[in-house]
C-alpha cells in the first residue's frame, strides 16, 4: 500500500465527501469541488513559469481529429508548443489500454469517458493531477462542477473535463399542432401528461407504426435522471450499497413502462427504432418527442434545420430545484509512467484556454457555413469558454436553434452527475441496472419492483466482489 | 590372426534401434516448429488459464488466489451465468441438427446434378468464405421485423410476419436462419462422402427392389455415417462457441431478453467488457464450457457405436 501510495501522490488539501460532490454539483452555483480543487493564488502563476518547458515526442490516445473543431484545437496546440512532437492515435479500447499497462508502455495523453474515471484510478492506472494544478496554480474553477465530479475519484482529480452533455425533451411543433397542444403550456415536471401527449402523439397504419409518440429512452441510460427526478436514489451516501431498489426508483420504473404501454408496448417501440439511422429519428420525423442530448440540436440543424421544434429542460417530478438531467462526457488523462508528462499537461492546458476553443468555434462556424449549415457551439465543459463560444463566435440562427443554444449552459449548471460513477464498477452496475431491471421490466418479463430487487442483488454481488 | 580386426556381426535388433531412432529424431525436428507454437502459443497459455481460474486477476495487478470462488459463484450465484448457457444449449439444439439435415440436402442436391455441379458448388460455398459480421449485418437487414424483405414477403402474402430480431422467442432461430445461409463447409464434406459411396452398392439394392428412399436409408446413410457423425461433431463444438452473431446482430449483452447472450460472449464481457477485466472469472467459465464440449463430444462418440458404419470395420 505504502508504494501504491507512494505512486499517487500527495492528495489534495480537502478530501472531498463523494455524497458531497454528487449532490453539491446538482446545486445551482455551488462550487465546492472547484474551489477544493484550486488553489486559486496568484503567487502560483511565478512557479508556473519554472515549469520545464514542454518538448519531445507525445503520445495521445483516443481523440481523433476527423472534425473541424478537433483539427483546429490540435493545429492551435502544436503552432504554439513547436518543441512538442504530437502523435495522435484517435481510436482504443479498453483492452488496449489494459494491455499498454500491462507491458508498460502507456502513452501520454488519454481522451476517456468520465465515467471510465473510477475504474481505471482504482486501479492506479492514471495520474492525480494535485500536484500540477498546485505546482501551475492552474485554476479549475472555470469547469462545471458535475464534470470536476465526475473525473474524480476517491477525493482525487485524475482528469480535465473536454466536454460535456446533458439531457433535455426535443418536441415536434408539427406534431403537437396535430394533437391541438401548445408547447408553451407543457409543464415537463408533470410526468404523467408527458406520457398522455406520447399515447396522442403515436402514428400507425394498420399494426405498423409511422411514428412513436415520446420516448423518454428509460430503456437507454436515461434512467437515471427519471430516477433521481422522482426523489430517488441509486446508492447509498457511502457509496458502498446500491440501492436500486429504492421506493422512489420503482416509481420511476413504472411510470416509463406506463409510458411504453400508453403508446403500443416496448416491443412495438423496438420494432419500430430498428428503422433508425444514425439518431436521425427526431430529425427525420419518426418520434415526435424525445428525449435527447444536446447533440440532437447539430444532428437536426444538419439533417432538417427547417423543422419546427422546441428544446424544453426537463424538471423534477411535481417541480423542484434543478433539472431532470444527468451530466457526461469526456475529459483529459495522463496515464501513470507516461513518458512525457510536462508535454501532456501543457497540451491539457493548452487544450481548455478559452482562446483555444474560440480557434475551434471559428473554424467550425467556417466550415459550416460553407456547408451551408448553421453552426451550433460544441459544449468544453468549461464555463468560459462555452460561454466565449456564445458571446464571440454563435450567430443567431432563428428562434429555436437560439433558445436552445442558450438554454445548454443552464441545465449544464442545473444538472446532476450520475452517483453510480463515482463507484470503478460503474459499468458493471449499469449493465446490471438496465439488463436485469429496466429492460425486463419494459419487456413485462418482471413487475418493475422484481426487477429492480433483482439488478439490486445482481450489481451488488457485483459491487462486493470489487 | 592376432592384431586383425575381426568383423563383428552388429545385432539386427540394434541397427533397427538406431534406425528407429534416426527416424524419430528426424521425425521430432521435423515437428519440431508445430511443437514450439504449440508450446508456447497454446500449451502454456492453457494451463495459465487454468491457473487463473482459481484467482482474481485483473491483468493490472497481481493474480490474489481465490481458490475454488469464481467456479463456486458462478455455480451458485450468477445470475447470467444459467442463462448464457440455456441460450447456447438451445441454439446448438437447433443448429446443428438443421445444419446437418440442410447440408446433406444441398449436398444431395448437387450430388444429382448432371451439369454445372461446379458452378453450382461454388456458389453454395460461397457464403461459408464471406465474413461472419458481413452475413450477420445481411441477416439483421433481411429479418428487419418492419422493413425486412422477409416480412414484406410475408405481409404480401397476408402470412404472419414475426418480430425476428425483437420478439425473444425468435432471436435464437433468427441467428439459425442466418447460420443456415453458410452451409457451405458442410455441404462439400458431405457431397465428397456421397461421391465415395460405391455405386455397385445402389445397383444391389436396385436390383432387390429397393425404391429412393429405402436406397438413401439403407445405403447412403449408413455409408456417410462416419462423414455425418463428423460433420455434427464439430457442429456441435462450433456450436457451443457461438459468438459473431449474436454479439454483431445484436449487442454485447445479447439484445432482447438478452436471448443472445452465449456463453463466450459472456466471458468476453467478463474478460474484456468496459471496465471489468474479470479475468479469473473469465477464465473459470472457459473451463466449465471446455468440460461440457468435452463431456458432450465423448457422449456423441459412445452413442456413435450405435449408428455409425464404419467400412473398413475399424470403429476408430
Amino acid at each position: 500500500m505504502d508504494e501504491q501510495s507512494g505512486r499517487r501522490g500527495p492528495s489534495l488539501g480537502r478530501p472531498l465527501s463523494r455524497r458531497a460532490v454528487l449532490r453539491g454539483s446538482a446545486a445551482l452555483g455551488g462550487g465546492a469541488l472547484a474551489a477544493s480543487l484550486a488553489p486559486g493564488r496568484v503567487g502560483r502563476r511565478a512557479a508556473a513559469q519554472d515549469a520545464p518547458k514542454p518538448q519531445g515526442k507525445l503520445l495521445s490516445w483516443g481523440y481523433g481529429t476527423e472534425n473541424p473543431v478537433a483539427q483546429a484545437r490540435i493545429e492551435d496546440f502544436q503552432r504554439a508548443f513547436p518543441d512538442v512532437q504530437l502523435e495522435i492515435v484517435p481510436e482504443f479500447d479498453d483492452a488496449k489500454l489494459l494491455t499498454a499497462v500491462a507491458s508498460e508502455s502507456v502513452p501520454d495523453l488519454l481522451w476517456l469517458d468520465r465515467l471510465a474515471t473510477a475504474g481505471w484510478a482504482s486501479r492506479e492506472v492514471l495520474t492525480p493531477l494535485a500536484d500540477l494544478i498546485e505546482r501551475d496554480g492552474y485554476d479549475t474553477g472555470r469547469f462545471y462542477e458535475s464534470a470536476l465530479a465526475e473525473a474524480s475519484y476517491d477525493g482525487q482529480l485524475y482528469g480535465i473535463p473536454g466536454s460535456m452533455d446533458l439531457r433535455v425533451l426535443y418536441a415536434n411543433l408539427d406534431a403537437l399542432a396535430e394533437i391541438g397542444v401548445d408547447p408553451a403550456t407543457i409543464d415537463t415536471g408533470n410526468w404523467d401528461r408527458l406520457n398522455e401527449l406520447g399515447a396522442q402523439l403515436v402514428k400507425r397504419d394498420g399494426d405498423q407504426i409511422q411514428r412513436w409518440g415520446f420516448d423518454h429512452k428509460v430503456w437507454s441510460g436515461f434512467f437515471y435522471l427519471w430516477g433521481v427526478g422522482n426523489g430517488g436514489s441509486f446508492m447509498n451516501d457511502e457509496g458502498d450499497e446500491v440501492t436500486f431498489d429504492d421506493p422512489k426508483i420503482v416509481e420511476a420504473l413504472e411510470w416509463g413502462v406506463k409510458g411504453f404501454d400508453d403508446q403500443g408496448g416496448f416491443q412495438a417501440f423496438e420494432a419500430f427504432k430498428t428503422t433508425f439511422q444514425g439518431d436521425e429519428q427526431f430529425a427525420r420525423g419518426q418520434v415526435a418527442m424525445t428525449m435527447y442530448e444536446n447533440w440532437m440540436l447539430g444532428i437536426t440543424a444538419r439533417v432538417a434545420p427547417e423543422l419546427p421544434f422546441a428544446v424544453l429542460p426537463v424538471l423534477p417530478r411535481g417541480g423542484g430545484d434543478g433539472f431532470a438531467s444527468f451530466t457526461g462526457g469526456r475529459g483529459w488523462y495522463i496515464p501513470q509512467g507516461a513518458q512525457n508528462p510536462e508535454a501532456a499537461w501543457a497540451f491539457i492546458k493548452h487544450m481548455h484556454t478559452d482562446e483555444n476553443w474560440l480557434v475551434a468555434g471559428n473554424a467550425a462556424k467556417a466550415q459550416r457555413k460553407a456547408e451551408g449549415q448553421p453552426y451550433i457551439p460544441s459544449l468544453t465543459g468549461s464555463k468560459t469558454a462555452d460561454q466565449a463560444q456564445l458571446e464571440r463566435v454563435y450567430e443567431p440562427i432563428e428562434a429555436k436553434f437560439d433558445a436552445a443554444v442558450r438554454l445548454f449552459p443552464e441545465v449544464l449548471a442545473g444538472s446532476p452527475t450520475r452517483e453510480i460513477t463515482a463507484s470503478p464498477g460503474a459499468t458493471l452496475l449499469n449493465q446490471a441496472l438496465e439488463n436485469e431491471g429496466i429492460l425486463p421490466a419494459l419487456r413485462k418479463q418482471k413487475e418493475p419492483a422484481q426487477a429492480l430487487a433483482d439488478a439490486d442483488e445482481s450489481a451488488q454481488n457485483e459491487l462486493d466482489l470489487l | 590372426m592376432a592384431g586383425l580386426p575381426i568383423a563383428r556381426p552388429i545385432p539386427a535388433g540394434a541397427a533397427k534401434r538406431r534406425r528407429i531412432s534416426d527416424e524419430a529424431l528426424a521425425g521430432w525436428i521435423s515437428i519440431s516448429p508445430w511443437l514450439l507454437g504449440f508450446v508456447v502459443f497454446t500449451g502454456v497459455p492453457l494451463l495459465a488459464s487454468l491457473y487463473f481460474s482459481f484467482t482474481k486477476y485483473d491483468v493490472i495487478r497481481s493474480p490474489e488466489w481465490v481458490g475454488l470462488d469464481n467456479y463456486r459463484r458462478l455455480l451458485t450465484n450468477d445470475r447470467l451465468f444459467p442463462l448464457a448457457l440455456r441460450n447456447t444449449f438451445t441454439y446448438a439444439l437447433m443448429a446443428v441438427p438443421l445444419d446437418v439435415a440442410t447440408s446433406l440436402g444441398a449436398a444431395l442436391l448437387l450430388n444429382q446434378a448432371r451439369r454445372w455441379q461446379g458452378v453450382f458448388r461454388t456458389i453454395y460455398y460461397l457464403p461459408a468464405i464471406t465474413p461472419a459480421v458481413a452475413t450477420s449485418y445481411l441477416f439483421i437487414w433481411i429479418l428487419n421485423p418492419n422493413a425486412g424483405l422477409l416480412n414484406r414477403g410475408l405481409r404480401f402474402l397476408h402470412l404472419p410476419a414475426p418480430q425476428w430480431t425483437v420478439d425473444p422467442f425468435w432471436i435464437k432461430p433468427t441467428i439459425v436462419i442466418s447460420q443456415l445461409w453458410v452451409l457451405g463447409g458442410s455441404m462439400i464434406i458431405l457431397l465428397a462422402a456421397l461421391k465415395q459411396v460405391p455405386a455397385p452398392l445402389y445397383e444391389a439394392a436396385w436390383l432387390d427392389g429397393a425404391g429412393r428412399w429405402r436406397r438413401f436409408k439403407d445405403v447412403t446413410l449408413p455409408m456417410i455415417s462416419g462423414v455425418l457423425f463428423f460433420v455434427a461433431t464439430v457442429g456441435t463444438i462450433n456450436a457451443l462457441q457461438v459468438f459473431t452473431q449474436g454479439y454483431v446482430m445484436f449487442d454485447k449483452n445479447g439484445g432482447p431478453e438478452q436471448s443472445a447472450l452465449f456463453i463466450v460472449m459472456y466471458l468476453y464481457n467478463r474478460a474484456f467488457g468496459t471496465g471489468t477485466f474479470q479475468m479469473g472469472y473469465a477464465a473459470a467459465i472457459a473451463w466449465i464450457l471446455f468440460v461440457i464440449v468435452v463431456a458432450i463430444t465423448v457422449f456423441q462418440f459412445r452413442l456413435s457405436k450405435r449408428w455409425v458404419y464404419y467400412e473398413s470395420g475399424d470403429e476408430r
